[in-house]
């Protein structure tokens, strides 16, 4: 009860209307783009696309739009969820009821997880609108994507509060977004195979850091991307094998081991 | 009768600095505890040990007899911070409302209390303002009201005066009042040294973090050699009477202010007059002021060697 009033509160301080002009000023520009998207004719390997062809790259064009978005909004926000009410003193405040610190802790991290989602869905309502007037068809599937990728969300948020918490937030929003950008290249098996030993095939040798280093990367890079990638075939109705639960999975426990280590950190603090 | 509140052996440091040196002290139902220091003597750290924001070095505090980290023990806890109010895009209602819930109150209730409370702090008219604009002395009503959204047994009040006006002080005032006659407990943390003298039934004093003196206001005040006398009979006969015991006398009419010389007591006041053919109908030995005697502690502490 106590993480929801506390999400629920942080959840409404996200919408500032200086954070509504910025969402607006997104929207207009998402409008753009996906509504050349839906509308203009792609070509693609000497070939126009057909109508079913260009609604499938709409629609997950607008997929990762929407995810991209709420990625960067979750970042900006997860900076300062659990850092910043420790200066200003809404901590305090928080933490003179009978609430347990990592139920505030849990309750800011949620409300910055959903209004990232509440930002993501927002592109995505816009794309199935426009998808409904061009195409005359609901994409159902962004949101089954959407759905899985709200734990590429809570990785990002758990993540960044994470570093908040000893690090200045400016360079916890810059790990965000330096980590989110890094994991792409996981999210890809061909990299991480070739990286791991298919360069010896392709007649390359590489320094022991280099093979060490990929080694630790590939085992230990959060999914982020992953996750993103992998929603976005099921925005496509690719078949989803153990792979994608493989990711979602690891994911989720990212989600875990970076929530119980900013818990650790945030019930020490002093405030 | 148990104590609400117990500070035992609490020792905190900040890196290499002592803010709170084996401090002690207890807090019984239905007292107004005055607690007493200089700017960084350690009073807000203590409180917040108390309230668990901050976590001790050494020691413990009981409170309602338990351990102070249990969350469920704030339920019965109220805390008046000494900036009270940091989330400028909220209406005093709203926030009121919002503590309440945190304090597990239904929703109907939380909404009554909170209505009750907006009075009782007299911001009516600024119940639907967001609080950003709002001046210091209003902040402080609205921190005030949150402090007593769960009708707490014990309230921590850290500064409750700072920004208010006359109006202001008066409602404190009356609220502490209020909260002691209803056998809750009450720690007031402040420099308004008269504001305490007039509320508080005991009080301590710390100084660089160690306690430097405790205990009822009545004891710790002790009698000056200044004497308050009034007296019927013959003005001028009662000076030259009063002069002989006195070192100074200073008079309104038939009312005396005396300052006794070495030796000489109350009583000698009474027979003195006698001897001018006066009667005396009141007669008061003046007490230290609290200023008075936190000033005497805080400088014997400054001098005292370092433990």
């Amino acid at each position: 009860m106590t993480v929801w009033l506390v999400a629920r509160e942080d959840f409404k301080r996200s919408f500032s209307p200086r954070m509504l002009v910025v969402l607006g000023v997104v929207a207009v520009l998402f409008l753009i783009v996906a509504g050349c998207l839906f509308g203009a004719q792609l070509y693609g390997g000497g070939r126009v696309y057909g109508a079913e062809e260009q609604f499938n790259v709409a629609r997950a064009a607008s997929y990762h739009m929407a995810v991209g978005w709420g990625l960067l909004f979750a970042i900006m926000l997860a900076m300062g969820a659990a850092s910043r009410p420790l200066e200003d003193g809404r901590a305090q405040f928080l933490l003179t009821k009978p609430v347990r610190r990592s139920h505030v802790l849990l309750g800011q991290l949620v409300g910055v997880f959903l209004s990232a989602l509440a930002a993501a869905a927002a592109l995505a309502a816009l794309a199935s609108a426009l998808s409904l007037i061009r195409a005359h068809v609901f994409p159902w599937t962004l949101w089954l994507g959407l759905a899985v990728a709200s734990l590429a969300l809570a990785l990002v948020v758990a993540l960044v509060a994470f570093f908040s918490l000893f690090l200045p937030r400016v360079v916890a929003a810059m790990l965000g977004i330096i980590f989110y950008l890094a994991s792409f290249p996981a999210a890809f098996g061909a990299v991480r195979d070739f990286m791991t030993g298919g360069y010896r095939d392709a007649g390359l040798q590489f320094p022991w850091y280099v093979r060490w280093g990929a080694e630790v990367y590939f085992a230990a890079a959060p999914p982020i991307a992953g996750v993103q990638l992998r929603a976005g075939e099921l925005v496509r109705l690719k078949a989803w094998g153990v792979d994608g639960w493989l990711t979602v999975a690891t994911a989720a426990a990212y989600v875990v081991v970076f929530f119980v280590a900013a818990w650790a950190l945030y019930s020490r603090r002093d405030v | 009768m148990a104590s609400v509140l117990e500070v035992v052996d609490l020792t905190k440091k900040f890196g290499g600095v002592t803010a709170v040196d084996e401090l002690s002290f207890a807090v019984a139902p239905g007292e107004v505890f005055g607690f007493l220091g200089r700017n960084g003597a350690g009073k807000t750290t203590t409180i917040k040990v108390a309230l668990d924001l901050v976590k001790p070095t050494g020691g413990e505090v009981r409170v309602f007899g338990e351990d102070w980290r249990e969350p469920e023990l704030r339920r019965r806890v109220g805390y008046l911070p000494e900036f009270p109010v940091r989330y400028p895009d909220l209406t005093p209602r709203r926030y009121i409302l919002f503590a309440a819930r945190l304090f597990g109150l239904a929703r109907d209730e939380a909404a009554r209390r909170t209505d009750e409370l907006i009075k009782k702090v007299e911001l009516e008219d600024a119940a639907d303002r967001q609080m950003g604009g709002f001046s210091k002395g209003m902040l402080q009503r609205v921190g005030l009201a949150q402090a007593l959204v769960n009708e707490p047994d014990l309230l921590f009040l850290d500064e409750p005066t700072a920004g208010l006006d006359p109006l202001g002080h008066h409602l404190v005032k009356e609220l502490v009042r209020d909260y002691a006659a209803r056998g809750k407990a009450v720690v007031v943390s402040s420099h308004i040294l008269a504001e305490i003298e007039a509320q508080c039934s005991r009080v301590a004093i710390i100084d660089e973090g160690r306690l430097v003196a405790e205990g009822e206001l009545a004891e710790l005040l002790k009698p000056t050699n200044v004497v308050e006398v009034e007296v019927e009979g013959p003005a001028a006969a009662a000076r030259e009477a009063f002069a002989k015991v006195s070192s100074a006398v200073d008079a309104t009419g038939n009312r005396f202010v005396l300052t006794l010389l070495p030796g000489k007591e109350a009583s000698d006041v009474s027979k003195a007059a006698a001897s001018a053919a006066c009667v005396v109908t009141a007669l008061t030995t003046r007490r230290q002021s609290l200023e008075d005697l936190f000033v005497a502690v805080v400088k014997r502490s400054g001098e005292a060697p370092p433990a």
